[in-house]
């Protein structure tokens, strides 16, 4: 297991620095730079050539390229924000928490819903109950989440005033949020886990459960689900992804200062290490969240875990005795 | 042998093939009503100029913010414009930028994925790789930071999505090539020597391609989620242009006063991105024999 988890951790390495090289790389390519945006209209041509080749504008992109990957690795900065001077990775930093507080409730809301939904579906295939929460829930993919967040505005913000509309000043603040952002996930998975539920749920062990008399509850959440699980926990990785971006819209219904409206606004200003900056944040969450995802998946798969289990097994029993080894085959 | 001449006996098509997705498709009621809501905005937005008693661009301020009424079936927008009329023609936007952004995610996606799966090696590692650096962005962020690099508009919009969707139709192709390229028929091709385009192009390609159709449709329904969420935080396509994400772009501003001028354009992005969903997951269940039940 522990080969497994180091030999992902090293394949991170190279994603996470292409990761870095592609997002300069894009932003090398925006037309256009923040120097006009800094001085303003009034500012006469030479101003503008001053300031560019004073903050690097005019270096080459390999050299640009360099100073961008030297300061995040010896510095672990983003560099400061062009427009209002401050450095970016302290106020990613300030900010990170609440997007991933979002995003992250956002996850456990689905899963926690969505399971049971589908499992529910899927014990009662092809009945009523199965159709009109699969077609319910097939609305839930379809809704746009900064809408469904629109409309929560309207109903309990602006009718009801049971909750607060933007902001972000306590925890009923982010209720909202979390709430428009989960409903997408919340139906994905519950119709994934109706899939892999039914997958499984004609299988042999799955009858044989049944028929040595164990109680039904028992099959379907210790013998069934556990076996469905491996679908459905690669998809909550892709998942999270997704919850991330879409929070980066859902911060601009609500006015939550997190990583997304920094990110926005920055594009507009066309602050390019603001952006860069928000971007790696981002990326660099959903590629450990990823990770940590396939080493789940390899702990929770016991054909991942066997494979390099075996391989050491087999090597400390070769150094005992070489009988063992024919045995395991 | 009974069950073809039974088959024969009903019409019913061979699976698999074209006839049988359509088939299947009229016989599932909620993916027939999916047909029958793009067919009607198609039509509606093409003809939408010449039936709408308002035009969608004609400015009122005397009916500015009017709630649905009779004379405006749902109501009009801080510029007196006919919303009803404006979400009419601007279905091709939502509609369009949908299906044309998968094209090119798909187009591009299965070259690359056909490619890297043919010839493997250091072809297959070099493409991959760079694939896996897309993949790391979650797919909203990487279009809305390519679309930072092209600017707003609809065509930017377009490519945005497509490059976004690249990675994910490559892999699922190159997965595929890698079980079609070691069937017989493959090696059969190559012994009456055939030549290497001929083998990918007629051979292997069309026999890789048929699981991603069902990617494919469930893919138009989430490029025109993505696509509205694009021109709702302003990178997509930008007002005035009656975009449904850019309706709700605008109208967001007087969602304190004026709630209908967001319900109609959420509730349209809404039911087209559910109609492509059931057609999508109708198309599944005719191509996809394992998931019957």
């Amino acid at each position: 297991m522990i080969r497994y988890v180091l030999k992902r951790l090293l394949l991170m390495i190279p994603i996470l620095a292409g990761v870095a090289i592609l997002i300069f790389t894009l932003m090398y390519f925006v037309p256009g730079d923040p120097v006009e945006i800094i001085l303003g209209p009034a500012a006469t041509q030479a101003q503008v050539d001053t300031v560019r080749e004073e903050m690097g504008f005019n270096q080459p992109y390999l050299v640009r390229l360099g100073t961008f990957l030297k300061e995040i690795l010896v510095n672990h900065s983003f560099g400061n924000s062009y427009i209002y001077g401050t450095s970016v990775g302290a106020e990613l930093a300030s900010r990170f928490p609440k997007t991933l507080t979002i995003a992250a409730f956002s996850i456990i809301l689905s899963t926690i819903i969505g399971i049971p939904l589908g499992i529910n579906a899927a014990i009662h295939a092809n009945k009523a109950p199965d159709h009109i929460s699969m077609f319910v829930s097939m609305i839930g993919v379809s809704m746009p989440n900064f809408w469904l967040a629109l409309m929560l505005v309207v109903l309990f913000a602006l009718q009801l005033h049971w909750l607060p509309s933007s902001g972000d000043k306590g925890w009923n603040y982010y209720i909202l949020p979390v709430v428009a952002n989960a409903v997408g996930g919340i139906a994905g998975i519950a119709r994934l886990t109706r899939s892999s539920m039914l997958e499984v749920i004609h299988a042999d062990y799955v009858t044989t459960a049944r028929a040595k008399g164990v109680p039904e509850r028992v099959v379907i959440w210790q013998h069934a689900l556990p076996n469905a699980l491996i679908p459905i926990i690669t998809m909550l990785g892709g998942r999270f992804g997704g919850q991330l971006g879409g929070t980066v819209v859902i911060e601009q219904v609500f006015s939550i200062p997190g990583v997304g409206a920094y990110l926005i606004n920055a594009i507009n200003n066309r602050d390019y290490n603001a952006v860069q900056g928000s971007v790696l944040y981002i990326a660099f969450t959903f590629s450990v969240v990823m990770l940590l995802v396939d080493l789940v998946y390899a702990y929770v798969d016991p054909r991942i875990k066997a494979q390099y289990e075996g391989q050491s097994k087999k090597k400390r029993k070769v150094r005992s005795s070489g009988k063992a080894v024919s045995q395991n085959g | 042998m009974a069950e073809t001449s039974v088959r024969k006996a009903k019409k019913i098509p061979r699976p698999g093939s074209a006839k049988y997705v359509w088939y299947k498709i009229c016989r599932n009621p909620l993916a027939l009503a999916g047909v029958i809501v793009i067919c009607l905005l198609v039509i509606l937005s093409i003809l939408s100029p010449y039936i709408m008693k308002y035009d969608y661009a004609k400015i009122d301020m005397r009916s500015a913010y009017q709630g649905p009424s009779a004379e405006h079936w749902f109501g009009c927008d801080e510029l007196g414009r006919d919303i009803l009329a404006r979400i009419l023609y601007g279905a091709r936007y939502t509609l369009s930028v949908g299906v044309l952004s998968v094209l090119i995610s798909a187009g591009v996606g299965v070259a690359l994925g056909a490619v890297a799966g043919y010839f493997g090696g250091a072809v297959d590692q070099v493409i991959m790789r760079f694939l896996d650096i897309m993949a790391a962005f979650p797919q909203l962020l990487l279009a809305i930071a390519v679309s930072a690099v092209l600017g707003t508009g609809f065509d930017k919009c377009i490519y945005a999505l497509g490059i976004s969707g690249i990675p994910r139709f490559a892999r699922m192709m190159r997965a595929n090539i890698l079980t079609v390229r070691n069937q017989e028929f493959v090696e059969a091709a190559m012994s009456i020597t055939c030549t290497k385009p001929r083998i990918i192009v007629r051979h292997v390609i069309p026999n890789a391609i048929a699981p991603l159709i069902v990617e494919i449709s469930m893919s138009i329904a989430a490029a025109g989620l993505a696509a509205s969420s694009l021109s709702f935080i302003g990178l997509g396509v930008t007002p005035p242009t009656p975009e449904w994400g850019a309706m709700l772009a605008s109208a967001r501003n007087y969602i304190r006063l004026y709630p209908h001028m967001i319900m109609f354009p959420g509730l349209f992005i809404m039911l087209s991105v559910l109609s492509f969903n059931l057609i999508g997951d109708a198309i599944r269940d005719a191509l996809d024999p394992k998931l019957k039940d």
